[in-house]
């Protein structure tokens, strides 16, 4: 079966709007499930397949559609791209192999390029992650660097700078809001003393109950120097990297080179892919932002030419 | 599970079929209704636990979601709730083609319950509806949905992180239970919270008789509102339950 999904018309896209998506059923142990969107005349069998990951437990068409839509953008290049959910997300039942969720979500990806490889012909896969999913696609290519050659990743955990406590307090001090602040008196020595971003103790003592996160959230990566070495192993393994940082993650990322002061020693700015979309928020959810993330990412999918067929294939 | 796309070229809805497990089906199968995208995000497992614990009990479920949400077909920009009606009649037929099904039943969330009724009220092959957690008064949920969101885009608002159009708005501002039940002939059903934000408004309506239906008051935590930092809601386990029997017997 063949289904047809209309689009609205690209300037950057081939003639035709119009890509296919189909459902796969996959996986040895656990049921997962997944959607292969491809253009039925220009699908290029020997390019990258791009592999949506999940974002924390929101299911496979992502937050407001953002998955769904960077799949069939994509896909009208001719890439064929793949949007599927971890065991126990969404559309694909919890786990039935026992393994421990931080192993089951590696697995889970090792599954999903083996049933592309088998299904669709793709030997060559990018990784696309929003947020945990970002982190979960790091660790996937790490085990996967043989044929993972991409990976983007959409607001990863990432670490404060010096500087990013510098550009907060700029954008306070310029805020109109904080003078008015100032001149009502609203900005007590007491407040101030209990502000963290002027030096006071945290807001721990606060009473805002903590919250537990679903497990999903935490089996990513979470330590500086963790992340640091993995970044470090993919790109020794030739994984080529894409970093994106919204306005939203910002209060933890706020200009728009931190992410090369976050890990100086290793060069990023050498070889990455830096995107940065200031006004955005965390899931693209207006369409002038995720247009721009689609179309960024189309130009960095660009470094990677098709390969060439192999005499028996 | 079964996921799938049906609709018409160009229209395609995406699917989940959880079939009845047992040999000859109890000749019952369940459409779900979803609440606007942001709602429906959290209640989707609450969708999938119940749609999997109906099919235990011989009725065939169909989950799905609307054009331009989810999977199925469309972008989110083009979302239009005012035309939903029509996807839950597709997905209608569809269960009854798939599966075999004569007797179909509604089960709708928030604004998707209201929805079904409009379904059901077009229809005359819908068994019956049950209207979990509905949305009582859709001027005061318009209202609410604005004064949490932010504008933005010109005509969308930023509702819980998604983008949903003014006219949408609009639509789900000029729907009301009371007179969406109206002219309703199946049996209804009524679950609902003691948590629902509109909780004290239903309670003397349904005490006075005003919604004529069968009603049940649960104690769950609202399913489709999940804390804002870890997009989850507990499971439902007393509406599940209710609704289990009803459909089980029937409405």
């Amino acid at each position: 079966m063949a289904y047809k999904f209309d689009m609205s018309p690209n300037p950057a896209s081939l003639d035709s709007p119009v890509v296919r998506e189909r459902i796969l059923n996959y996986g040895s142990n656990t049921p997962l499930t997944g959607v292969f969107t491809y253009h039925p005349q220009h699908y290029q069998r020997l390019a990258p397949c791009l592999v949506i990951l999940n974002a924390g437990v929101v299911r496979k068409s992502g937050p407001n559609n953002l998955n769904a839509f960077l799949a069939r953008q994509i896909a009208q290049r001719g890439l064929g791209v793949f949007r599927f959910d971890f065991a126990g997300v969404g559309d694909s039942p919890n786990r039935q192999d026992g393994l421990p969720l931080r192993d089951g979500v590696l697995r889970d990806v090792t599954e999903s390029l083996d049933e592309l490889e088998a299904v669709v012909g793709a030997r060559r896969f990018v990784l696309v992650g929003l947020c945990s999913g970002a982190d979960n696609g790091l660790r996937a290519a790490r085990i996967e660097a043989d044929r993972v050659i991409g990976l983007a990743m959409m607001d990863p955990t990432v670490f404060r700078t010096r500087k990013w406590l510098l550009v907060k307090l700029a954008k306070r001090l310029a805020a109109l809001d904080f003078w008015k602040s100032v001149l009502k008196l609203r900005h007590s020595r007491i407040r101030a003393l209990h502000d963290p971003l002027l030096g006071g103790p945290a807001s721990a003592k606060s009473g805002t109950p903590t919250v537990e996160k679903p497990e999903l959230y935490t089996v990513g990566l979470k330590e500086r120097d963790e992340i640091e070495v993995c970044l470090r192993e993919v790109r020794e393994r030739g994984v080529a990297l894409c970093f994106a940082f919204t306005g939203s993650w910002a209060e933890l990322y706020n200009y728009r080179t931190q992410l090369y002061d976050v890990y100086p020693a290793l060069g990023l700015e050498k070889d990455v892919e830096l995107l940065y979309y200031p006004a955005s928020s965390h899931t693209f959810a207006f369409h002038e932002h995720r247009r721009a993330l689609a179309s960024d990412l189309l130009r960095w999918l660009d470094r990677f030419p098709v390969a060439e067929a192999a005499p028996d294939s | 599970m079964l996921p799938l796309f049906f609709g018409t070229t160009g229209r395609e809805l995406y699917g989940v079929f959880h079939a009845a497990v047992s040999l000859g089906h109890a000749g019952r199968g369940v459409v779900f209704c979803n609440p606007l995208p942001h709602e429906a995000i959290t209640a989707h497992r609450a969708y999938r636990l119940l749609a999997d614990s109906l099919a235990r009990e011989r009725i065939h479920c169909l989950r799905f979601d609307y054009l331009a949400i989810g999977d199925s077909a469309g972008e989110s920009q083009d979302m239009n709730v005012a035309a939903h009606v029509e996807d839950i009649s597709a997905a209608i037929d569809e269960l009854k083609a798939f599966s075999g099904v004569r007797a179909v039943y509604l089960v709708g969330m928030r604004i998707g319950a209201l929805l079904a009724l409009q379904a059901a009220k077009s229809r005359d092959d819908v068994a019956g509806v049950i209207a979990w957690e509905p949305v009582l008064h859709g001027p005061a949920y318009r209202n609410e949905l604005i004064a949490e969101a932010s504008p933005s885009s010109p005509g969308y608002w930023d509702i819980g992180g998604l983008a949903i159009a003014e006219h949408n708005l609009d639509t789900v501002g000029a729907l009301e239970l009371p007179g969406v039940l109206q002219g309703v002939n199946c049996p209804v059903g009524l679950i609902v919270s003691r948590h629902h934000p509109e909780f004290d408004a239903i309670q003397p309506m349904i005490e006075r008789g005003e919604l004529r239906c069968r009603s049940e008051i649960v104690d769950d935590a609202l399913p489709w509102k999940a804390d804002s930092i870890i997009g989850a809601a507990p499971i439902p386990a007393h509406a599940t339950s209710v609704i289990k029997s009803w459909l089980t017997s029937s409405i």
